[in-house]
Parts: structure tokens; sequence; C-alpha cells
């Protein structure tokens, strides 16, 4: 079947969606021709005005629309305390826990060999550079308790052995493998507190 | 035949597909190298994702579908976790995995490559001996196996075994001195010679004991590099370019 140019166009445009596939994409495309036109135009202005307003926090890399995100100016927040993990989205879910009070910081992905991703496309770098600044006593790596997620655990952990400060890991116990995006809220509540020292 | 197959295998690569899933690279002894969908393995509560993993193995009940494997159940035999605790290992392993993907052909069964990576996957999890020197015996031994064993014991072409030995890519072996007139060459030191000699000839578990300076670790790393790629055809390998970046070399 052949779609007219402005259809072909939005149908391309929505399977650069993660997990959209071309008949996905095509269903997409036909529904949003269907809706109301100030209904397609608040979706449109939605998607502008998000990617617009929202940047990384320039403390902790997390997504808001401030220069400093609201939780690293939460003055009642322990701010010795550091909580890596790999996406934004992360964030919610420890936060959902209602356990945690200290800070966070974004790495945006994880170590990746087979993707050929290093620590500088990470913000590792930045995060050891906060490391050495001296007020993070404690870290908790709450990377995805999956293979890459621990490596790039471990590889944090080692890199800041010589800062002196403590790197804790998130527990699951046995090997569960999966992302943390997924877990609920009482298995994310047993994690924390099972996490432990890595060294 | 029936659509719902049992294989023993290993895990060589896991990635995201849509939502939930993953798409993982399986290798077994039976089967060979087949892509598998893994349903809802990046929720932590599933019961596939601890086995959809690289560093896994398991034995899998596979359904047979058109172009995919789908994972109706699977049984870990064996995680490799001690890999992950070290970042030159585990991406070391990785590249053994990336070499297997890009030189084995779908659905070919290749027990003696399954065996050679399951080996040397297991010796970097131990974190024995030098995981460089293992990578390079992997090499090694995987042209052997793909049949592109290169020649070390005399002169390619005339057979004579007396050093000086020169190198180059293309002619899949040493060559002496008098056979190097007019051909591209690289003089390789009877050292560099004498290692690839023996890494060539030993098995797996002797390995560990080998030790070499990092300069001729370098110079065997680069031997190695493009007489491979020269016979695979094979420009790149992404876990290369991340062992660059993580090298302090
Ligand atoms: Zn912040
Ligand atoms: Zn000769």
């Amino acid at each position: 079947m052949i779609f007219s140019p402005a259809i072909t166009r939005l149908i391309e445009a929505l399977r650069r969606l993660p997990g959209i596939g071309p008949k996905t994409a095509q269903r997409l495309a036909f529904f949003v021709l269907s809706m109301r036109k100030e209904d397609v135009e608040e979706f449109a202005h939605a998607l502008l005005d998000a990617k617009k307003r929202v940047r990384q926090c320039s403390r902790c890399f997390n997504l808001t629309e401030e220069e400093v995100c609201s939780i690293c100016r939460d003055p009642r927040r322990e701010s010795t305390l550091l909580c890596v993990v790999q996406e934004a989205r992360d964030i919610y879910v420890i936060e959902k826990t209602g356990q945690y009070r200290g800070l966070y910081f974004v790495l945006h992905g994880a170590l990746s060999p087979l993707e050929g991703i290093g620590p500088e496309e990470l913000k590792i770098p930045r995060l050891l550079q906060r490391l050495q600044e001296g007020e993070i006593k404690e870290v908790i790596m709450a990377t995805n308790p999956n293979v890459e997620g621990d490596a790039t655990a471990f590889y944090i952990a080692e890199s800041a052995r010589p800062l002196g400060v403590k790197v804790m890991r998130i527990g699951f116990g046995l090997p569960v493998g999966g992302d943390l995006e997924y877990a609920d809220q009482l298995t994310m509540s047993r994690a924390l507190e099972a996490r432990r020292e890595m060294f | 035949m029936s659509r719902l197959i049992k294989a023993g295998a290993l895990v060589l690569r896991a990635r995201r597909l849509g939502e939930k899933d993953k798409l993982l690279t399986l290798f077994s002894p039976e089967i060979g190298k087949a892509g598998a969908r893994a349903p809802g393995a990046c929720n932590v509560k599933s019961k596939l994702a601890a086995g959809a993993e690289p560093f896994t193995f398991a034995n899998f009940l596979l359904y047979r579908g058109k172009s995919l494997y789908t994972i109706s159940q699977l049984e870990v035999k064996k995680s490799l976790v001690g890999i992950r605790g070290n970042i030159r290992g585990y991406a070391l392993g990785l590249y053994m995995a990336e070499l297997v993907e890009k030189t084995v052909e779908e659905g070919e069964a290749f027990p003696a490559i399954y065996r050679l990576l399951a080996e040397c996957w297991h010796l970097l999890n131990e974190q024995k001996g030098d995981g460089d020197i293992l990578a390079r015996f992997f090499e090694l031994k995987m042209l052997d196996l793909l049949g592109y064993r290169p020649h070390l014991d005399n002169c390619v072409f005339c057979g004579q075994a007396k050093a000086p030995f020169y190198w180059n890519n293309s002619c899949g072996g040493i060559f002496c001195g008098n056979c190097a007139r007019g051909r591209t060459r690289m003089a390789l030191s009877a050292g560099t010679l004498a290692f690839l000699r023996s890494l060539q000839a030993m098995p797996a578990g002797k390995v560990i004991k080998m030790r070499a300076p990092t300069g001729q670790k370098r110079e065997l790393r680069e031997i190695l590099r493009h007489f491979l790629g020269y016979w695979t055809g094979i420009e790149s390998f992404k876990t290369q370019d991340f062992l660059r970046k993580i090298s302090d070399e």
C-alpha cells in the first residue's frame, strides 16, 4: 500500500520511537489523522514544549526545567549521600520507596562494550569529579541489577577507591537480571535495605 | 518436526527489544548461533531475566518461529558473575562473544568453538592469568577452527626453518629472508614468534601461566588484529573500541 508523502513522513517519525514497529507506526499515524485538529495541536505542542524546557540538572543530570533540579536544591536532603542510577526515570522508582533521603547522580546509560559505550560517553568523569570535591561520603550504586549494571558499578567503585569514598551496591540477592525501572516498591525497598559495601 | 525444542546454550548478547522483551543471541553446541526473543526479560521479576544475559549458560526450551526462536522456559546452569567485577575481563569476554557472533553463520553447529568460548569465559570468570593473552589465544584458536590457521612452523614458501622470519597478512604465515624479497613485510622478533607458537600449541588451561611485557602484548595484539581482519573480512569490533577507551596504555 502506498501512502501520501505526509502520511509516510508521520509513519517514519513514529517509527523512531522505541518499541514501535512498522505496523504499530501505521496504526498510530491513522489514529492521529482521526483525532480532532485541536488535540493534535496540543499533542505537537506538548512534544515541542517538553523538549524546549526540559534539560539536565547541572549537578546530578536528572531531568529538570531549572538549572539545578528540585532534589539537588532541597536543603533537607542528606548532602553526603549519593545514589548513582542509570536513567533519570530510576530516580522515581527509588523515590517511591520513601526510604532514601540523599542526593542522586544520573549516568545516562551503562558501560556497554558491545555498543562501544565507554566511560566518556556517560557521565562517569563528571561523577568522579563530584566525588573528588569531597562532600560525598557514601555512594550507593543503583545501576540495573544485570550484567551491564554490575560491570558499571564495579568500574565506578574501582575508580572511586583512591578517593576514600564508601561505595555500596544495592542488593537483590541472587543475580536477577532485568532493569530497575520495572522493580516494584517492595522489591526496591528490600534492595536498598540489603545494600552492601562493594570492597 | 516439532516446533518446541530443547537446547543447552550460552548467551552471546542481549539487547532490549520493544517495551520489556530482550533479543538474545544464543550459541549452542546443538543448534549453533540463533536469535531468540525472551519475552518480559527486562522485568526484574521475570523468570527469564536472570538467564537473559551474556555470560550465562542455560538450558532453553525454545519455540521455533519464522525467523526467531521464542524462549518459553530457561533453567540457568551457570552465571559467570565473577566477570562483572573486572571491566577489562568483562570487555574481553564480550570481545570473544563478538568475534564468534561475527564469524559463525546462523544455525551452523560448531561445538569446538562453543567449547573454546566456554573454556575462555570460565578462565576470565576466575580472573586467573592475563586476560589479554587469553584473548590472543582465543583469536589463534578461532583462526584455527575457522580454517585460517597461521602457519608458524617454517617459511610458508620454501619450508626452511631458520630465523629471521617476516610476516604479512596475506601470506598466511611466516616467511624467510630469501622469500621476503619483493613482498610487503614486517620483521617478526624471535620472542614474539616463539610466543605465538606456544599459544597456538597449548590448551586453554595453560594460557593462564603465560606472561608478556606490555610492548610485546601490544605487538601480538596488532599482528593478530590485522591478520584476523584480513582473513575474516571483519573490519572493526565495537568491543575493541571499548577496550581502547578503558585502556591506560
Ligand atoms: Zn539535580
Ligand atoms: Zn622461504
